[in-house]
């Protein structure tokens, strides 16, 4: 146990952040400038924290360090344990900078900035907490209260327009967190105490309750993950979302369930877990092989960046099932990338759509007015597609080899489907440098990037320049 | 010392790119070329290159994986180290002056980083480091091409290739979980999944190679400047290509087919650059048929003899530099008219121009008739052939052909300045002069050519074979013409699509709209239907709950078992 | 020997029905106000002498009191009291009379109170029906219209019907036991065999609790009432009787019907199931906002009779736990519903409140989060009563029942989502009057207490647990 706690204390930053948010003034004359410097503030307080911890966790150690325990209940007995290791504080360093990069997006966003920023704040509040849980019931609370502010932030500010979309996504999520919810009972029960997750497979359980314990598992964790045929209606709604912040902390969603089967799944898979591991590769292929070819047909660039997403976090899924927990911090590297590529990449488009909207134009050559937005647009996707400019590269390689070894043809379509979606995205490269004939007076209204914003941007290109020259350059061990 | 050079160029390149200047770009650009060379000219000649020697530093050591850079100079090395070289002093010295080329800094400096990392995939002892190498330099090439157009094609065959590269290597490491070349045979050998694993490695080196049906992305290059297409072609993917094929040798051996497949290939490429050459009309698109016509040759010849191909390489680079810059002479020279069509009796204004370029061709000659390829000379006259048609039936058009100019460019036509003549002569003068053992017999080479040259010339221009040359350039179909692109397209691109579509339709929509969630929705509202039917009326209603809990307490009696006491 | 100090609570009630009247009689100027004070301070000095004088019983043999009786007593207190300050702005907003309210309140309350110490069938199911029955004026209370007359009307008829029936049951039962008290009557219901006529007697009792309760297949009046009389009754009626008929409900399965609960079992069983099923499913049928509250209430007994199937200590705790913070969470439901009033007149439609969210955040706000309470979803103290449901569940291996109420609460959930849809995000069709103050500082501080008893819930779990252990030792 540590002395300080900093879990606590990332858990709760956020959550103070939001209240002084609502204090903070917000007028005519301020514009909102206050409401996001504080969120702002707020985030980089929490990465400060992070790294810190970081400091302290050794990573070739494989258990969970600076363990918090905290007592809720006396009957039934529930203490929840806070703990972590390098992976989870680098999908939290990874949501918190993905978030950064969204709030320095959508700054200019109008309409409810202080709420959107409240929700926000306390989005990532739970969600970190998600990632500190180290016991189901914590695990649990968060997991399930993480769609209250989801629900907020898509239904009030995202100005999503398929509701009845947003309607069954939502009642789709809330099943389940039920599901989830009752295998946790029945998990607690059999132990009589909060289990730690670590603990779940050393359960002895009968054959028929371990099978429809790990199948609640499943399903329940699986709901987060926009699988087959459940991608419809998540994709209209993520897809539908007009504010970047929103939009990136949306589709944060499926990555607390990839988190919940990394820790929840054993290396050794049980009897009874075997054919659900095998349904649930089969379903994995079949989703990433789905939303890879709608991607390539469908001409929104939000819905490629949602497939694009849904893809690799379904490749990273696959390593969940890998009988060795080896490669875990291959994953967690990979997705440090990979959330801020892909929050760049929204916060880019985003910008490039309120322009086209502002100036009446069509995306087709936009970036050709726009040579600084140009270059950082570029080397995202090339760095999203997988090209050496980040940890993603040398990370995937290790991945799909490991899939591949692990089981050739999974791999094989796994890895058709990521080829098939990086052309997608550099489908809309070619589109939006095609040669398009403009007015002069089209190209002096068009505003390209503030020399405030690369910077910004070359911060984090240097980030992901530095996560490909040294990885490990963060964490100690 | 080798290393520190390369590291040094690549932060020169480095800093040219980031601190762009606008003025004085000219003198810029030769500094960085006199930089480079007062870096690189000690090395050269200490004789560096072909001493063994290794500089390595440990990037990536985890638990799962440990990555090696290394730094290699020595016999297997130093022939490719010595050609990249070559290649980067012609583009740094043509920045420097080629009238055509408006950004010479931020050029030079990606012609400097792509050296570098060039050096880094020679050096390559293990597969990341090469695969890393090859995707930063697609990236960087991809940055070096300015025109979207031009781009497009590159990135797509590009990133393919680097696709399968990553998966092929990928599938080595995760059964040998070696990462080093050697590993690759044991792998080829008992793998499952060998012959799989070898399509997409040699699908991977033929795009890179840009051998026919994968040539497009080369070709369009012919859209950008002539320094830059020239250097991506010689400093560029292709030779990547060839790296690969070497690294991966021992496939040839292993998979007959492969080696048929390879040969097929290369033959195939040089017919199509031939035919392809002599029908179109760009100038830039001959130079770059022609270039493909010398890759071919390598593939052949790295097919046949691989210790002769190491040895050879340098010297194909320079020739090959040699002759394209020759052809470009016409260009220049009429002020960037970029087709055949529209030049044409230009030897009576640039009589020196045609004199170097014969002298160019005749050291063509002199190489590759000299080569020592015992049992593979035909194949080499019969390339030569080939080249020389194309060549001559090019200086044929430009300078004997009839004028079809306009005034504009016939009144500015003549020779180029010295400097363009300069690295010419240069390179023609370091490969006659190289005392090496490879070449025999160059007095008699030299006096066929002698001969053969101005009588081929002179029936070219009498057969007026010009003439049908002279239509098919008319033909608009012929010269836009992207057949293998459309292949593609038709054959691959499309079919995913509309597959894509397909799916999307039957499955989404139909199947999960339509069907299930409608199914849903019907349920829902009979059972809601239901509800609200009960509950209508209050006082129906509630004698029919009553009765039925009421029924239920009775049953539940009954169902136990209790007698019933009277 | 009888110990009249017991009585105070009961006395001081009828004290304050007394000042009621005579103010009613000779003030002129009695405001809506001046009951609602009348009423407010009987009701606390009621609450704090239940409490003072928590152990003291009246006559053992009939009237008892003992820490469990408190415990509900205090609960009912509390909640009318919440009920009356809100109800107080419904009365002055309308600027109608408020005496009939607030008399008829607390005269509801004596008698429901004065049901869970009686230790005597008779005594108990008297005053269980006489308070039942009182119900009909309370519902005409400002209810003139024939459309809602109807259903008081047939509600007296049943009324009427179960509680004749109840009592002659309790009076059979006396009679063939040999008195009324519990253990006569216990003694009775355990003789085995049992007659199916002393069976029937037994069951009935059970069943006219449940008819109360709202419980399915006897919830048929429950959501036409709740949702055609005036909010202040329809918060009353919601809300506080339930505490006291859950009470009596577990004093009649510890302590009367124990001998004949076996062979019960599977009707409850059924009972609760259907409760929860017709609860979730009315729930999604109705657009009326508080007729779709009743069928909440109808789940919730659901839910907590689902619980009672096994009768045990921790089944008692946990259906206690549940209903508290249902009942919680719903009066701060009916808070909100204050809130919603366009041109003087309260809304209960939902296609009247539609958009209210734009004007009103902080209402819309606070109803979103009592919906994810009742949904059960943590952070928020519903989480808690559904944790200790399924926790008893699987600890009795009751799977199916867990099913049900899962399945329940998904159905529920979507009758939620349409509601916080029409509110968030359907266009406004009516302007909104400014909301009272009043309403805003309940809800502040049903909000103040569910975040309280969430971060450290000892003291919902822990110090309640001992007072209900004094019931089944």
């Amino acid at each position: 146990m540590s002395d300080i706690p900093y879990l606590l204390i990332m858990t709760v930053l956020p959550l103070c952040g939001a209240v002084m948010v609502l204090l903070a003034q917000d007028d005519e004359k301020t514009n909102g400038r206050n409401v996001i410097s504080v969120s702002m503030l707020t985030v980089w307080g929490s990465l400060v924290f992070i790294l810190l911890a970081l400091s302290h966790v050794d990573s070739s150690y494989g258990h969970m360090q600076l363990l918090e325990k905290y007592v809720w209940l006396e009957n039934p007995e529930i203490t929840l344990t806070l703990g972590v290791d390098a992976f989870s504080l680098l999908l939290i360093l990874a949501v918190n900078m993905a978030a950064l990069i969204g709030m320095w997006g959508g700054r200019h966003e109008k309409g409810c900035q202080k709420s959107c920023m409240v929700f926000a704040l306390l989005f990532l509040s739970l969600i970190t907490g998600l990632f500190v849980a180290a016991d189901i019931m914590a695990f649990f609370i968060f997991f399930a209260a993480l769609l209250f502010p989801l629900f907020m932030l898509i239904g009030v500010f995202g100005e999503v327009k398929r509701r009845a979309a947003l309607f069954r996504f939502t009642f789709y999520s809330f099943c389940g967190v039920l599901l989830f919810f009752w295998v946790l009972v029945i998990l607690y029960n059999h132990d009589g105490a909060n289990l730690l997750i670590s603990k779940i497979s050393q359960l002895t359980l009968s054959s028929k309750t371990e099978f429809m314990v790990w199948l609640g598992i499943f399903a329940a964790l699986l709901s987060r993950i926009p699988i087959w045929p459940f991608h419809g209606w998540i994709a209209a709604v993520y897809v539908g979302i007009k504010n970047p912040l929103i939009f990136i902390l949306a589709n944060m969603m499926p990555l607390t369930g990839i988190y919940g089967l990394m820790r929840f799944v054993p290396e050794s898979v049980p009897v009874s877990m075997v054919f659900l591991a095998t349904g649930l590769e089969i379903i994995a292929v079949i989703t990433m092989l789905f939303i890879a070819l709608i991607a390539l047909i469908n001409v929104d660039f939000k819905f490629k960046i949602f497939s694009f997403m849904m893809v690799y976090y379904i490749f990273y899924l696959m390593a969940a099932f890998f009988p060795t927990s080896q490669f875990m911090m291959n994953v967690g590297y990979s997705l440090f990338a990979f959330m801020i590529i892909f929050a760049a990449l929204e916060v880019l488009v985003s910008y490039q759509e309120d322009e086209c909207e502002a100036q009446k134009l069509l995306p087709e050559g936009i970036l050709r007015l726009m040579p600084r937005l140009s270059v950082v647009f570029t080397f995202m996707i090339m760095a999203g597609i997988g090209m050496p400019l980040s940890a993603m590269f040398v990370n995937n390689f290790v991945l799909i080899s490991a899939l591949l070894t692990y089981n050739f043809w999974t791999g094989v379509c796994a890895v058709s489907s990521l080829a098939v979606v990086c052309v997608a995205l550099l489908l809309e490269i070619r589109r939006r440098k095609h040669e398009v004939k403009f007015s002069v007076e089209q190209v002096s209204a068009v505003r390209d990037l503030s020399k405030k914003d690369v910077c910004f941007m070359a911060t984090m290109m240097l980030v992901l320049i530095l996560s490909l020259i040294n990885p490990l350059w963060f964490i100690r061990g | 010392m080798f290393a520190s050079a390369v590291l040094k160029i690549g932060l020169s390149g480095l800093l040219a790119e980031l601190f762009q200047k606008n003025r004085a770009v000219k003198s810029w650009a030769v500094v960085l070329f006199l930089a480079l060379g007062w870096l690189l000219y000690p090395v050269v000649d200490s004789g560096q290159l072909f001493n063994r020697s290794i500089w390595f530093f440990t990037w990536i050591k985890t638990p799962v994986i440990r990555v090696d850079v290394a730094l290699r100079t020595g016999a297997a090395y130093g022939p490719f180290i010595l050609s990249q070289i070559i290649v980067l002093g012609f583009a740094l010295y043509y920045n420097m002056f080629f009238s055509l080329e408006k950004l010479r800094l931020r050029h030079g400096g990606l012609y400097a980083l792509i050296f570098m990392l060039m050096m880094f995939a020679v050096s390559a002892g293990n597969s990341l480091q090469l695969l890393i190498t090859i995707c930063l330099i697609d990236v960087l090439s991809f940055y070096l091409i300015s025109e979207a157009s031009v781009r497009r094609n590159f990135v797509f065959f590009n990133f393919f290739a680097d696709f399968l590269l990553l998966v092929f290597f990928a599938l080595v490491w995760g059964s040998e979980n070696d990462l080093h070349f050697p590993a690759m045979q044991k792998f080829l050998k008992y793998s499952a999944h060998r012959e799989f694993a070898v399509a997409l490695f040699l699908t991977a080196a033929l795009i890179k190679c840009g051998c026919v049906g994968f040539h497009n992305y080369l070709l369009d290059l012919k859209k950008i400047s002539f320094v830059r297409a020239v250097f991506l072609f010689y400093g560029g993917t292709p030779f990547l290509g060839l790296i690969l094929l070497l690294r991966c040798y021992g496939i040839f051996s292993l998979f007959p087919w492969v080696e048929k497949v390879v040969a097929v290939a290369a033959l195939l490429s040089i017919l199509w650059a031939v035919v392809a050459a002599c029908l179109i009309d760009s100038i830039k698109a001959k130079i770059l048929y022609f270039n493909m016509m010398v890759w071919g040759g390598c593939l052949g010849i790295l097919l046949s003899d691989k210790q002769l191909f190491l040895q050879l390489i340098p010297y194909i680079t320079a020739v090959a530099l040699l002759i394209c810059c020759v052809l470009i002479l016409p260009l220049v020279a009429a002020a960037n008219e970029p087709f055949v069509s529209k030049t044409g009796g230009f030897v009576k204004s640039m009589k020196f121009s045609l004199v170097v370029s014969l002298s160019a061709l005749s050291v063509l000659v002199y190489f590759v008739l000299g080569l020592q390829l015992e049992n593979y000379k035909l194949y080499a006259c019969l390339w030569l052939g080939a080249a020389g048609l194309v060549l001559l039936h090019y200086l044929a058009q430009v300078y004997f052909g009839s004028v079809k100019a306009d005034e504009r460019v016939w009144a500015i036509v003549k020779n180029p300045n010295p400097m363009y003549f300069l690295f010419i002569l240069a390179v023609g003068y370091g490969v006659v002069s190289s005392q090496k053992p490879l070449f025999s017999a160059q007095y008699l080479n030299l006096c066929v050519f002698a001969l053969f040259v101005p009588i081929l010339l002179g029936c070219c221009s009498a057969w007026r074979l010009m003439r049908g040359g002279d239509k098919v350039y008319q033909i608009e179909s012929v010269q836009q013409a992207m057949p293998a692109l459309k292949f593609f397209q038709i054959l691959v691109v499309a079919p995913i699509r509309n597959f894509g579509r397909v799916l999307w339709l039957t499955v989404d929509f139909l199947f999960v709209e339509r069907f299930l969630m409608a199914f849903v929705r019907r349920m829902i509202y009979s059972t809601l239907k239901v509800s609200r039917f009960l509950h209508h009326n209050l006082l129906v209603s509630g004698v029919v709950f009553t009765t039925i809990g009421l029924f239920v307490i009775v049953l539940v009696f009954y169902w136990q078992g209790v007698p019933v006491n009277e | 020997m009888k110990n009249w100090i017991a009585l105070v609570p009961e006395f001081i009630l009828i004290a304050t029905v007394g000042v009621s009247v005579l103010v009613w009689m000779f003030r002129d100027k009695a405001t809506p106000k001046t009951f609602y004070t009348i009423a407010k301070y009987g009701v606390l000095l009621v609450l704090l002498s239940s409490v003072v004088l928590y152990d003291q019983s009246f006559y053992p043999k009939i009237y008892e009191n003992n820490p469990y009786t408190t415990l509900f007593k205090s609960f009912i207190y509390l909640g009318a009291l919440a009920n009356m300050s809100l109800a107080v702005r419904f009365f002055l907003s309308t600027d109608t009379a408020s005496f009939r309210f607030y008399v008829l309140q607390e005269i509801s309350l004596l008698f429901l109170c004065a049901a869970i110490s009686f230790v005597d069938v008779r005594w108990l199911f008297c005053c269980l029906e006489v308070g039942f029955l009182f119900n009909y004026h309370l519902i005409m209370t400002e209810n003139d219209e024939e459309d809602n007359m109807a259903p008081a009307k047939t509600l007296v008829r049943y009324s009427v019907l179960f509680s004749l029936a109840t009592l002659v049951c309790a009076f059979v039962l006396s009679y063939l036991a040999g008195g009324g008290d519990f253990q006569n009557v216990a003694a009775l219901l355990q003789k085995n065999p049992v007659p199916f006529h002393v069976y029937i007697c037994g069951a009935f009792l059970i069943v006219s609790v449940l008819f109360k309760l709202g419980a399915a297949p006897f919830h048929f009046c429950l959501p036409t009432i709740l949702g055609r009389t005036i909010l202040p009754v329809s918060g009353y009626l919601a809300l506080v009787p339930v505490l006291a008929y859950y009470a009596v409900l577990i004093i009649l399965l510890a302590h009367v019907v124990n001998g004949i609960y076996d062979v019960l079992r599977p009707a409850m069983f059924v009972f609760a199931v259907a409760s929860i099923l017709v609860g979730a499913v009315g729930a999604n049928t109705e657009t009326n906002l508080r007729k779709m509250f009743a069928y909440v209430r109808i789940f919730a007994v659901g839910v907590v009779l689902a619980l009672l199937i096994k009768f045990e200590q921790n089944s008692v705790f946990s259906s206690f736990i549940y209903l508290s913070v249902c009942v919680l969470t719903m009066l701060g439901v009916y808070a909100v519903f204050y809130g919603f009033k366009s041109r003087g007149e309260y809304l209960d439609s939902m296609v009247d409140v539609a958009g209210v969210s734009s004007s009103k955040p902080f209402l819309a706000a606070a109803l979103l989060i009592f919906l994810f309470s009742l949904l059960g979803l943590p952070p928020f103290l519903g989480f808690l009563g559904l944790l200790s449901v399924v926790n008893t569940l699987v600890a009795q291996q009751n799977y199916w029942l867990i099913f049900v109420v899962l399945s329940g609460l998904v159905v529920l959930g979507a009758a939620f989502l349409r509601i916080i849809k029409i509110i968030y995000f359907d266009r406004k069709n009516l302007h909104f009057d400014r909301v009272d103050k009043g309403i805003y500082l309940t809800l502040a501080i049903n909000l103040f207490i569910i975040a309280v008893l969430m971060i450290n819930p000892k003291y919902l779990m822990n110090d309640i647990e001992v007072a209900l252990w004094t019931l089944i030792q």
